[in-house]
């Protein structure tokens, strides 16, 4: 017997990975957050947000926040009544609308802004 | 009735994070590199509305993560005495980061 991957299922699955990354992320920014209490830690960390493989890491933290927030609001919309019919276009449309967020989020961290 | 309120909870604390990101996001990237100066920083944990903020989106992260890392704990370990002890631990590590995080905002 094989397991049939179908949208929601596979909306599930993401939903729950990321849900437990990011909590474990809370441990990670808490810890960080507790070392700027005077000017000079407050550089050295804002120094560290200009190397290459922090803005990745940035990238992937915001990927995994706008997967994990665009698919909560399309289950809340399917607890607050709208349509399961709609599941489907629901997922896809927040797909797109993430893509299109993760996007100008990398272009931010990368070049345009800072 | 628990399960009710903790799944309104939850609904609730996930409207509330999406909302808190989007400040959030818009105050750190696209506000204007003056706005994450350590002075400028500070000067906003010294605003209550700032504090308030800051205290609600972090709460509503961690009933948020633990809450949810509770169901799934629920779901997979069927041993009474292992979900006891993920139970403690995790009601021992949201009290610590709650409380880590409110001192670091009211410092």
């Amino acid at each position: 017997m094989t397991y049939r991957w179908h949208t929601g299922s596979l909306a599930w699955l993401i939903h729950r990975v990321t849900g437990i990354a990011l909590t474990l992320y809370i441990f990670l920014h808490i810890y960080v957050l507790s070392h700027i209490k005077d000017p000079v830690q407050f550089e050295s960390l804002m120094n560290l947000f200009k190397n290459p493989f922090v803005k990745v890491g940035e990238i992937g933290l915001v990927g995994l926040v706008v997967a994990h927030s665009l698919n909560g609001l399309r289950l809340t919309f399917i607890d607050v009544g709208v349509s399961t019919r709609l599941q489907k276009p629901m997922f896809w449309t927040a797909f797109a609308i993430g893509i299109l967020i993760l996007m100008v989020a990398a272009w931010s961290f990368i070049g345009g802004m800072h | 009735m628990i399960g009710v309120i903790t799944w309104l909870l939850q609904r609730v604390s996930g409207v509330i994070l999406v909302a808190g990101l989007l400040i959030h996001f818009y105050l750190m990237h696209f506000s204007g590199p003056e706005q994450l100066t350590y002075a400028s920083v500070t000067n906003r944990l010294s605003n209550p509305f700032w504090i308030a903020f800051n205290v609600i989106f972090l709460l509503s992260a961690i009933y948020h993560g633990f809450n949810g890392l509770w169901g799934i704990a629920l779901e997979y370990v069927s041993s009474l005495r292992l979900l006891r002890f993920f139970q403690a631990f995790i009601l021992i590590a949201a009290s610590a980061l709650s409380a880590t995080g409110i001192y670091i905002l009211a410092i």
